[in-house]
């Protein structure tokens, strides 16, 4: 056999590509995954640090969808993808979820029954479970907060064992799993790899142009299969630089969020991790939950009023950062744009969505007060500190499209599944509409901003996808 | 293409090298030039701040502009410029690198402090 001829390329390492090649290796085919990112030995970086976004992230981290107000994003870069630097929140994907894509979406054979099977061995493999109680006061904040007020709050399942917390060292993510599976299956794996174009003749892939980022040299394989998965932004922005047309890249599906400081009494503040409880009350239009509180973190959160917020990150043992994460309604894109490896992204927030962020604001603000927390700063341009409830409706005026300093962590939709080409960029099953050979497997192919934590869902959706394909679907 | 981060059965190579480190661009002059602003700018928002942090955040500013995806990268020069322009201070340029720039430095001067502490 030809050293470049290959069953499959999967192109990212993600979750979605994961689950994808290690059952494709155990079904004896040759893959090749190509990862533009490295290979990093989980817990050589601290946790949220900026040195783990100088290496594990896209770009260090430092990207924006263009849109009135614009919105940070952050992507993983690397073997593993996502899972190497996120929170390890796990949901399992409603059935009220799929079966509301599978209504709206055309979307064949999908229910909670069709990827249960698929779920539990996820869970499995991750070793999905309740954390521990940590007792630790930011995370309880919520939980006592909401409690008092008496809205529901979620202690959400993580992959990760009791350690978590400890440095990241015992987090189960895709390179301590799955990419071992499925080398040892057999899978070959390039980092530092970039994938420039696929070819594409007549309808059908029929090698994939590499780059190798140390030296600069080109190459190409030939793949009788090609899997895109290289995240919610480059999977659509490569198509389109192969010249796929269609519904590729013409949506976006995120989770707005705003972020607020809260400041409590004591010491409460465990900077390498993130509290598993969300207040899911208000869910589907938003959850609320704790967010990554590195001193480095807590000083970009109060960064938009330094000026009457920044002696608060001295006391940043005392400080955690919380968010509002609202359901996504607006519409973005994604464009490849000839000359630029980067593509243009943007997303136009909804009124709708503008309006749930200040309702999403005001009850964080609410259940931190009530949770123990002794002041709030919200992090955008000319918010007022909040020291009690009657703080709040000014907090909630000041938030605006031009004060407004959005992020989020969850973005996805940008090649829907679904049977209407003209609204969907793959099929039922993640085949690229109008090709013959290639495949979407990461979070492009959710339809839309799911309201939760989206890993685990992309990983039930690809290893339904993967069975599909192997079953000559 | 060299096949040392090709492992078949075997995890691939992690070497850490960057591909823009070394390399001289227009960027990279004004990456520097964003760097040592932020520093400066850095010294007014944050007076308690060594040279050291100064130095750190400076770095961390020009390092960021250098990483940023390209097409941002080329609309911040843009802002870059336009903000030198005395009379354009206040139209979109500013605020936007001054964003960037007190944001990220304040981060990277926070960052070193917890590693001084540790």
């Amino acid at each position: 056999m030809n050293g470049d001829n290959y069953d499959a390329v999967l192109i990212g390492s993600g979750p979605g590509a994961a689950v994808t090649a290690l059952a494709l290796g155990r079904a004896g085919l040759r893959v090749l995954v190509v990862e533009e990112g490295w290979w990093v030995a989980p817990g050589r970086y601290e946790h949220f640090s900026l040195e783990q976004m100088r290496h594990q992230y896209r770009n260090r981290g430092l990207t924006v969808a263009l849109g009135r107000p614009s919105i940070a994003y952050s992507e993983g870069r690397g073997v593993g993808g996502g899972s190497e630097i996120n929170s390890g929140l796990y949901h399992r994907p409603s059935a009220e979820l799929l079966s509301a894509w599978s209504r709206r979406w055309a979307i064949e054979e999908l229910s909670a029954a069709e990827l249960s099977a698929h779920c539990d061995a996820i869970e499995r493999r991750l070793l999905v479970a309740a954390g521990p109680d940590t007792a630790t006061p930011a995370f309880n904040a919520l939980r006592d907060g909401a409690a008092r007020l008496g809205w529901r709050c979620q202690q959400i399942d993580r992959w990760a064992a009791p350690e978590w917390g400890s440095g990241g060292a015992e987090r189960r993510t895709m390179s301590t799993t799955y990419w071992q599976d499925a080398l040892a299956a057999g899978v070959e794996l390039l980092a530092g790899v970039r994938a420039s174009r696929i070819d594409i003749v007549r309808g059908r892939a029929t090698g994939v142009r590499l780059v190798d980022l140390r030296t600069g040299r080109t190459r190409r394989v030939r793949g009788s299969h090609v899997f895109v998965c290289g995240g919610a932004i480059h999977s659509p922005a490569l198509l389109q630089r192969s010249g796929v047309r269609g519904a590729i890249g013409r949506r976006l599906a995120l989770h707005p969020t705003v972020k607020v400081v809260a400041e409590f009494a004591d010491d409460v503040n465990p900077p390498h991790d993130v509290p598993a409880n969300q207040v899911r009350e208000f869910a589907p239009g938003f959850t609320l939950g704790g967010s990554a509180s590195t001193p480095a973190l807590i000083a970009l959160a109060l960064a938009e009023n330094w000026k009457e917020f920044g002696s608060a990150a001295e006391r940043w043992r005392r400080c955690f950062v919380y968010y509002a994460a609202v359901q996504g309604l607006g519409r973005g894109g994604i464009r490849a744009v000839p000359g630029f490896t980067a593509p243009l992204v943007t997303y136009r927030l909804v009124t709708e969505e503008l309006r749930l962020l200040r309702q999403g604001l005001a009850r964080l603000l609410e259940v931190l007060l009530s949770g123990g927390a002794v002041c709030a700063y919200p992090s955008f341009a000319g918010a007022p500190k909040v020291a009690g409830p009657a703080d709040v409706p000014a907090a909630v005026r000041a938030l605006t499209r031009s004060t407004a300093n959005l992020m989020t962590v969850h973005i996805c939709g940008s090649i829907p599944l679904g049977e209407d080409p003209s609204r969907c960029g793959a099929d039922s099953f993640g085949k690229i509409h109008g090709l013959d050979n290639v495949y979407v497997a990461d979070g492009s192919m959710l339809p839309s901003a799911p309201g939760i934590n989206p890993q685990g869902t992309i990983m039930a959706l690809a290893a339904r996808n993967v069975t599909r394909f192997l079953a000559g679907g | 293409m060299p096949t040392q981060t090709a492992r078949r059965g075997r995890r691939p190579a992690t070497d850490m090298s960057r591909t823009t480190t070394g390399r001289w661009s227009p960027y990279t002059v004004v990456a520097r030039a964003a760097g040592g602003r932020a520093a400066r700018d850095l010294a007014v928002t944050l007076p308690d701040a060594t040279a050291r942090e100064l130095r750190v955040a400076g770095e961390a500013v020009r390092d960021g502009v250098e990483d940023m995806p390209d097409l941002l990268r080329t609309g911040f020069v843009v802002a870059l410029l336009v903000s030198l322009v005395a009379p354009l201070r206040r139209l979109i340029g500013l605020r936007e690198v001054e964003r960037f720039g007190t944001g990220l430095g304040l981060a990277a001067v926070f960052d070193a402090r917890r590693r001084d502490d540790r």
